[in-house]
């Protein structure tokens, strides 16, 4: 199997948000400003992987007709332990991203992997999925919350989640000219249908070739 | 069956492991979490005395299970802070507020944390007019006419807060002492020794002119000589005899006591009245409460 071809799939050919619409739910929800983008994405990866790479060293001792009850086992595990770590050590990020922590359990990617990939694949692979499944989904956050961000409230920055330090922030609309639109849900479907309609014209132009 | 049973038990030990995990991952954390939600509190009421430090107190004897948490400090003073969550007009979210007490009785902390009340009318909890502040724990606390269920159900979380501190602190408190009522006038009464006077001075617009507490009831009449009469423009509306504007002209009477009842927001409570209407007094400043309703009764007479 072509390792590279395979990590690289989430980001652009089976992207889980633009490309196959999975964990659409959290992505609209959260992808108001870049600080919980980037949390809501670290936090996926986390679960993805571990889930991933724990189903596949399971998977040939877990029986067929209860695989998926287990996989649930496993992945709300990991959503809990998720959810403590960061309501321990990042509570900023906790109360930005509230239920939507909880709710990574029932993100389809997740779930998607795990049936998909993780069950027939090796632990190495199944990690390497994870990573790039998680990288996928992470970026589509990152690029939604940056357009939402920068014309919802006409700034970008990130702070440390954990010590709530700003790292950056640069006001690029001037104040009064923002567009609240964007913060709003309404925002967050447009963004979302325009982002899904540019990966997927980028795809046709590429099949096209 | 037997497969049956080993579908059961594989799922069974899958539990066991991972809930044992969560457990183990919670001991972890669980005190990290408590430490930071006491710490979050407890910034909350460092303006009380940034020296003071803050252990929590047991809660379980109230009865209400309005009081959430309680927090013991001692420092310059002794205070007893409890954390209470009340239903208000807005019965999705509660109304959370900080409520504190020093060892004399005297509430030293009011601080709405959330409410989501009507913005402007159950809101005004939050303001300086609802007075919690300063009072002890013996005053009756008087619910804000015009948002009485916003601020009763305030008043209802620190009673039970007073039980709680009047227990803990070793002090006998009267919590049943009752709410006083905001006081009121109508503009039909008798004002006559406010001797209020106005003058059109155009059409519609009265230049009104009292007596106030200085020149009417000073208990030092040598201090006479620095109080005047309080003077108000006013205008009426002529095609339904309705007060529209209030203006302060000039102020007589007592500086940081009779001038509560001569800001806008008091005046405020003036725009729309016709005569024989009710109005608020402002408690502790009454006599120039009255002073404004008697220029407001004399214009409305006027403009008859």
């Amino acid at each position: 199997m072509d390792r590279m071809k395979n990590f690289k799939a989430g980001f652009i050919d089976e992207n889980p948000v633009f490309g196959l619409y999975l964990g659409i739910c959290s992505t609209l929800a959260i992808t108001t400003t870049l600080n919980s983008a980037l949390g809501m994405g670290v936090s996926v990866i986390a679960v993805l992987v571990f889930s991933n790479v724990i189903i596949s060293m399971l998977r040939k001792i877990i029986p067929d007709e209860i695989r998926i009850p287990v996989y649930i086992v496993i992945i709300a595990s990991l959503v809990t332990i998720v959810e403590m770590l960061i309501h321990a050590y990042s509570p900023s990020l906790y109360s930005a991203l509230g239920s939507f922590i909880n709710l990574i359990v029932v993100n389809c990617i997740i779930m998607g992997r795990a049936e998909a990939f993780a069950s027939q694949n090796t632990v190495f692979d199944s990690a390497l999925d994870g990573i790039g499944m998680g990288l996928g989904y992470t970026t589509s956050l990152v690029a939604m919350s940056f357009i939402r961000q920068v014309l919802g409230t006409g700034a970008i920055g990130l702070s440390n989640p954990f010590t709530d330090e700003i790292i950056f922030n640069f006001q690029i609309i001037p104040s009064g000219f923002e567009i609240s639109l964007f913060n709003s849900n309404v925002g967050a479907f447009i963004t979302f249908a325009i982002l899904a309609a540019a990966l997927a014209a980028y795809k046709n132009s590429k099949e096209a070739k | 069956m037997k497969k049956t049973a080993y579908l059961a038990f594989f799922l069974a030990v899958m539990c066991a492991i991972f809930g044992g995990a969560i457990a183990y991952v919670n001991d972890l954390t669980a005190p990290i979490i408590a430490e930071q939600a006491m710490a979050a509190e407890a910034a909350l009421f460092a303006e009380l005395d940034p020296n003071a430090t803050f252990s929590e107190l047991d809660i379980s004897s109230d009865e209400t299970g309005l009081i959430k948490k309680g927090y013991y400090g001692e420092g310059a003073g002794k205070y007893w802070v409890y954390s209470a969550s009340v239903l208000g007009f807005n019965s999705g979210t509660p109304i959370d507020f900080l409520i504190g007490f020093d060892q004399d009785g005297t509430i030293v902390l009011y601080n709405v944390i959330t409410q989501q009340e009507t913005e402007g009318i159950g809101s005004r909890i939050t303001t300086d007019e609802f007075e919690v502040k300063g009072l002890t724990a013996n005053d009756g606390i008087s619910p804000l006419s015009g948002a009485t269920v916003s601020s009763t159900a305030v008043i209802g979380g620190i009673n039970a807060a007073k039980t709680l501190y009047a227990e803990q602190a070793g002090v006998s408190v009267d919590t049943t002492a009752a709410a006083v009522e905001v006081p009121t006038v109508t503009l039909a009464d008798d004002f006559s020794e406010f001797e209020a006077v106005c003058e059109e001075i155009d059409l519609n617009v009265f230049s009104c002119s009292a007596k106030g507490y200085g020149l009417i009831d000073s208990a030092n009449p040598g201090e006479k000589d620095d109080y005047s009469n309080n003077e108000v423009v006013i205008i009426i509306r002529p095609s339904d005899k309705v007060l529209v504007s209030i203006e302060l002209v000039n102020f007589g009477d007592t500086v940081g006591i009779g001038d509560k009842a001569t800001t806008d927001e008091y005046f405020d409570k003036y725009y729309g009245v016709t005569k024989d209407v009710e109005v608020d007094i402002v408690s502790g400043a009454t006599w120039t409460s009255k002073s404004v309703a008697s220029m407001v009764q004399a214009a409305l007479a006027a403009m008859e």
